[in-house]
């Protein structure tokens, strides 16, 4: 095949990146859960038509090789005479490939004159499948109490939705009217993509189209190499604890020669009971998102760009558990430590290659998640997601870890608004603020997070599922930085809340309770609460880089002014005595 | 002679359109005073008014309606020269504008990113115990204790200026009056602003931003505005100034100096009105305008003779409330870089050389090829007529530069890298159109493209083509299109309200226009307009129950009732399905409205273009001469008749190829494209493919 001219390689290269983004804006536009409008929990590939991905999510990244994976299932499951122009695929099984059953693929062959050209393919998560409480399992200890499975099946027909199969899981998930908004906006996302793709190809014709795409794999794939080369060869080890219902070693070696990087998970530990365990897709794809965020965030992602790297992975550990292993919390338990221990694998690689300034400490990592359903006192029933804080990111080589930076590889994220949130749901929020001191100290200090204090109102009571990961596990910090602080959940019940607020809002401490103030266990049993209850959730803090004596007075003393640091941390930590 | 004027005072030049009682158009520049944009503005009066043979005050003293647009604001946010402000908010939530909803989605994926910097310093922001829940209701009073200690900490801090913004005030805004008052009546001197005045949104980071925001820009701009307005009163101006704000009309310098947020964005909204009136002028119900600069592109839409406009829009890396004309600007203008990415791919920008050092043409040591040089390469440019010919440009370096970082690194020819970085930058602006216009489901085949700013009409041909646009349009005004958008525009006010209402509550929903209605008919008349110049137009934002993203219908202004709901429904999901394709409508859902807004404008007197008799079709006249440009159609130089725009009559004819010279642009009309000046004097092309 001839090379393609650069002109036209530039022109539809950037088209195909600006219909990777109007796929996902479609999605967010129609969609309704907060984590699709908000959190931009969602992926939108475009693939060619042998399955390699041309345009790789821009939007949470990791969907990206979930949805290169998904597609590879359909692929097996469909011969091709019956992959028809209109079709429209949905999964969700996590051994094809979903992060976890929560995410729902739909994935669409495009056609052009009735031959496969490409394919587009839009995964996000959803608020619940049908598992047997609503959302996650945290109990759970096989995979059928999460909820439904599907493999892949034909959703849509020739441009004809199959109503009885939406109708089978509208009835058989907890929050219908914001899922089915959420499905049909998939939908919406693969209609406009291929309208978009069609368009590229009725003015440049098929064969250039090819072209392109072969191109633009090559390049990122040499690219990509040619960073990977920038790294001193070596082996380079960090090992990480998860806590669940116990800790859970991971452990990672990443391993340079020459043009190509090895992730060898040898030594993490056997799958777990529980939901924490992640499928070796979305192990890979959490690696795959950590790894174009720290080493190529320059670059055209595609295909190109993961064919220099390379996985060991032994089967049945808590990074490649198999059924009937749970793993519903596979992307925010296990996949999201996979990638927090490969960014210390990596960081040290750097360190040792003279490019500490890419290095990162640990970003907060430990998951919090908190589910209340119930019929609020209008009669309307709610199902809320109800936190709402940011964690803090990991001090870098050359400056600060960012202040509520969010999690380290969700790129494109953003929360909601308290007073979307209160419309939603029947919570008040006390305060949603920055929790001074929780960025590990260092030359260069971790990322504040950040933390939210609510209870119940205008509804008397509610069930709650909540669990959450490493509450004992600091943050790792690098070069000697000190560790970020860890996720805490706590809970007063039958407080004196609600005379209190009659004329003050009070900080979690003030707060009365009947008995005494409850740091929780990570895994909980489901509970019903009510509006006399009030949470306070603690996001992870970033850890440090560096000695903290080494930072600048100025520094510390803006840290002091702002509010960032305590007198008491100036003092101690970063033993200054900043003028006042 | 009576004359109507209007200044669009740019952050280099201060653009004047005079029209004279006869509707002639007279076109005045002259240098903006960045300190002192009064100056500029009286500076471009005299210019005018010795042109007219007039005295500035028996010139003032003739001018009926007197309009300006202005990029005061936006250049005080760009250059951080906001008052010392200080934030009042909720107790417990100081951080809303700090941790701004985390807001990556505006970052790269790129984890060595750095957040954006807060509008104002943590320790400028105070906590007051109040709260009203989501019905309204107060939960917590306002403690007034609490309210004196945080003003007067901010005080001893310094703020010249604070913002306001609780939890829900657009609600209900009681007490966040109470805090106004209090400052008010206890430091007068304080400029104060509160979020239920100035953005009553659902939506407590982006009310706190745009309040925020107000109040920086607070002092300044009520100091710029009074000197503007008194300079010229003193002068012997006796019409009300009116100024233009981002919604597209005009309204007050009081109106303005209070909520001077409002007049962000403000830059390329004249240029839109002006794109509005040529649409109504020369019934052309669709066009889209395109305003190519130095180092950006200004995109723009008239659809079915509306604006396009958007209720959100992000300033200085914050999103904040405020209507404005929906303008998508990309970075690549005449001094957009050229260069060549892993030996491979030839790409241009979005790095741009500015003014200084420029182009490589301009000869002021800028090594680096760019638009402009490639459009020189390729004789589009005349060398001697840049400006009118107050900057002569250098061809050889504009080659130099393009063989240098362009041709040889690619093995090309520099004419085939010139085209090169042409097509490329036709493209990138061409996408930049599509996503205005396909994106939201339009098909740029239905619009005319509305060429102006300085390279607008050299590349108006090639975008069009691309697009399969059939009409070009080089407006007579087109080197100051913003002033005379400025002076054709309305006063307008903008009202709105965020309140969830179902279909089922349309009576409701009428009695919510009908407050508004009565608000803006109120202002106007204040503003001395007659009540039967008042025109209304209404908008719904509406979405399914459960969604975050709405979708506007206009609405007609008749009394809605139950009667309306099917119809209602009809246009909703008709919109719905064209943006988003078949099986995307979800009827369980319920449609639900969120913003009621409602635009109350004050008709003013509106230049008209005058229509000239038409000549025959022959150009000769106007003929300068014969030079070789290259011409993509033809993949080759060929000998172009060039046109000096000046000396062109309505009526006459340029057969492409051809080059259009005007003191500030240049329009090319492409091989076996045709361009004909129409009795306004504007310049009509039309498209071959």
């Amino acid at each position: 095949m001839s090379k393609i001219d650069p002109v036209t390689l530039e022109i539809i290269q950037n088209r195909l990146i600006e219909i990777g983004r109007e796929g996902g804006y479609a999605l967010i536009r129609t969609g309704a859960s907060p984590g699709i409008v908000h959190t931009k929990d969602l992926g939108f590939n475009i693939s060619d038509a042998e399955g390699r991905s041309v345009v790789y999510s821009m939007w949470m990244p990791r969907h990206g090789t979930t949805l290169k994976f998904m597609l590879e299932a359909v692929r097996r499951r469909f011969l091709d005479s019956d992959i028809k122009p209109g079709d429209m695929f949905l999964t969700n099984n996590p051994h094809d490939g979903a992060l976890h059953n929560l995410d729902i693929a739909i994935i669409s062959p495009i056609h052009f004159k009735g031959e496969l050209i490409a394919w587009a393919g839009c995964a996000t998560h959803h608020l619940d499948i049908g598992a047997v409480t609503p959302g996650r399992a945290p109990q759970a200890t096989d995979w059928r109490q999460e909820g439904l499975i599907f493999p892949p099946i034909k959703f849509v027909e020739e441009g004809r939705l199959r109503e009885d199969l939406f109708e089978f899981f509208l009835t058989n998930v907890r929050a219908p009217q914001y899922q089915g908004l959420d499905l049909k906006g998939q939908i919406a996302a693969n209609n406009v993509g291929r309208e978009r793709l069609l368009q590229i190809v009725d003015r440049y014709g098929m064969y250039t189209l090819k072209a392109c795409f072969n191109e633009m794999i090559a390049i990122s794939e040499a690219k990509t190499r040619e960073r990977i080369k920038q790294l001193r060869p070596g082996r380079y080890e960090a090992t990480q604890y998860m806590q669940y219902d116990r800790m859970y070693a991971i452990t990672c070696a990443v391993i340079v020669e020459g043009d190509s990087l090895t992730f060898d998970f040898t030594g993490t530990d056997p799958q777990s009971l529980y939901m924490v365990n992640s499928a070796l897709p979305c192990t890979i794809a959490n690696v795959h998102n950590l790894f174009i965020c720290l080493l190529v965030p320059d670059l055209t992602i595609n295909e190109g760009c993961f064919r220099p790297l390379k996985f060991i992975l032994p089967e049945k550990t808590v990074l490649s558990c198999l059924p009937p292993a749970p793993c519903g919390a596979a992307s925010t338990a296990g996949s999201h430590k996979a990638a927090s221990v490969a960014l210390e694998a990596l960081s040290r690689a750097l360190l040792a290659s003279g490019q500490s300034w890419r290095a990162n400490a640990a970003w907060g990592m430990g998951t919090i998640d908190l589910v209340f359903t119930g019929t609020d006192n209008n009669g309307a029933p709610f199902f809320t997601r109800a936190q709402l804080g940011a964690r803090g990111g990991g001090a870098r080589g050359d400056r600060d870890g960012a202040d509520s930076g969010g999690v380290v590889h969700s790129t494109n994220q953003s929360i909601a608004n308290i007073e979307t949130m209160e419309r939603r749901n029947p919570i008040l929020y006390m305060y949603h603020r920055y929790r001074q001191d929780s960025g590990g100290a260092g030359k260069y200090r971790g990322g504040n997070s950040t933390e939210v204090a609510f209870k119940l109102h205008g509804t008397r009571e509610s069930q709650a599922i909540i669990w959450y990961l490493d509450r004992d596990v600091p943050n790792p910090g690098l070069n000697g930085g000190e560790p970020g602080a860890t996720a805490q959940t706590w809970l007063k019940r039958e407080t004196d809340i609600n005379s209190i607020l009659k004329t003050e809002i009070p900080d979690f401490e003030k707060v009365k309770a009947g008995g005494g103030p409850e740091l929780l266990p990570c895994q909980n049993p489901p509970m019903v609460i009510t509006d006399r209850d009030v949470f306070l959730l603690q996001e992870p803090a970033g850890g440090g880089f560096g000695d903290p004596s080494d930072r600048d007075e100025m520094q510390v003393s803006h840290d002091l002014e702002e509010g960032h640091i305590s007198q008491k941390k100036a003092n101690e930590i970063y033993k200054r005595i900043p003028l006042k | 002679m009576k004359f109507s004027i209007g200044i669009d005072i740019g952050g280099t030049f201060t653009d004047g359109v005079v029209i004279d009682e006869k509707n002639d158009i007279h076109l005045f520049k002259t240098p903006t005073v960045p300190q002192d944009p009064a100056t500029g503005l009286s500076n471009c009066l005299s210019k005018a008014s010795v042109y007219f043979g007039l005295s500035p005050e028996v010139f003032l003293k003739s001018v009926l309606k007197l309009t300006v647009g202005t990029t005061i604001a936006t250049n005080a946010v760009l250059q951080g020269k906001g008052a010392v402000t200080g934030l009042i908010t909720t107790r417990g939530f100081k951080d809303t504008l700090p941790i701004a909803r985390v807001g990556r989605e505006y970052l790269p994926i790129d984890i060595h990113f750095e957040r954006y910097p807060c509008l104002i310093p943590r320790h400028m922001i105070e906590e007051v115990t109040e709260r009203v829940d989501r019905d309204g209701k107060v939960v917590t009073p306002l403690n007034p204790a609490d309210l004196e200690k945080a003003v007067e900490r901010l005080v001893s801090q310094g703020a010249e200026s604070i913002a306001v913004c609780f939890l829900w005030s657009f609600l209900n805004p009681v007490h966040e009056r109470l805090v106004g008052e209090f400052i008010s009546k206890n430091f007068p001197q304080i400029f104060v602003s509160l979020s239920s005045e100035i953005a009553p949104i659902l939506g407590e980071y982006e009310r706190t931003a745009t309040v925020v925001l107000n109040s920086l820009l607070g002092p300044l701009l009520k100091k710029r505005l009074g000197d503007l307005s008194s300079s010229l009163n003193q002068k012997g101006l006796e019409t009300p100034l009116l100024i233009m704000q981002s919604n597209g009309g005009l309204t007050s310098i009081e109106d303005a100096a209070s909520r001077p947020v409002t007049l962000l964005n403000s830059g390329p909204v004249g240029g839109i009105v002006a794109c509005k009136y040529l649409s109504e002028l020369l019934g052309y119900h669709n066009i889209i305008g395109i305003d190519m600069g130095g180092t950006s592109l200004d995109v723009s839409l008239v659809s079915e003779g509306e604006y396009s406009s958007t209720l959100t829009s992000r300033v200085n890396n914050n999103n904040i409330y405020v209507p404005s004309m929906d303008v998508h600007s990309i970075g690549a203008g005449g001094g957009s870089v050229a260069w060549v990415d892993m030996g491979r791919v030839l790409k241009v920008g979005p790095q741009s050389a500015g003014a200084d050092p420029g182009p490589a043409c301009y000869g002021r040591g800028g090594g680096q090829p760019t638009v402009t040089d490639a459009d020189l390469a390729l004789g589009r440019l005349d060398p001697k007529y840049f400006l009118g010919g107050e900057m002569p440009l250098d061809m050889a370096q504009a080659i130099a530069s393009i063989k240098k970082e362009v041709a040889d690194p690619l093995s090309m020819e520099p004419v085939k890298a010139a085209q090169g970085i042409c097509q490329v930058v036709d493209a990138a602006m061409s996408d930049a159109v599509r996503l205005v216009t396909i994106r939201k489901g339009r098909d740029p085949r239905d619009y005319a493209l509305v060429a102006f700013g300085g390279a607008g009409a050299v590349h108006a041909a090639a975008i069009a083509r691309e697009l399969n646009i059939s009409k070009v349009i080089v407006p007579c005004f087109a080197t100051a299109q913003s002033a005379f958008g400025i002076v054709s525009s309305d006063i307008v006010h903008t009202l709105a309200r965020s309140e969830i209402l179902g279909l089922d509550k349309l009576d409701q929903i009428q009695l919510r226009y009908e407050e508004m209605e009565k608000r803006g008919r109120a202002a106007l008349l204040k503003e001395g307009i007659k009540e039967t110049s008042i025109y209304v137009q209404r908008y719904a934002e509406m979405r399914y129950r459960g969604q975050d993203h709405e979708i506007t219908l206009g609405l007609s202004n008749e009394n809605l009732s139950a009667k309306d709901v099917p119809q209602l429904v009809k246009n909703f999901e008709e919109k719905y399905q064209s943006l988003y394709g078949p099986g995307t409508i979800f009827k369980q859902a319920t449609i639900e409205v969120v913003t009621l807004r409602l635009n109350v404008a004050g008709a003013t007197i509106k230049p008209a273009l005058k229509e000239i008799a038409l000549s025959s079709p022959d150009p000769i006249a106007a003929f300068v001469s014969h030079r070789s440009v290259f011409f993509s159609e033809t993949e080759d130089f060929q000998s172009t008749p060039i046109f000096n725009a000046d000396l062109l009559k309505p009526g006459n004819v340029v057969e492409g190829p051809a080059i259009v010279q005007y003191k500030g642009t240049t329009a090319v009309i492409p091989p076996h494209c045709q361009a004909r000046l129409d009795k306004y004097q504007n310049l009509i092309m039309t498209i071959q493919f």
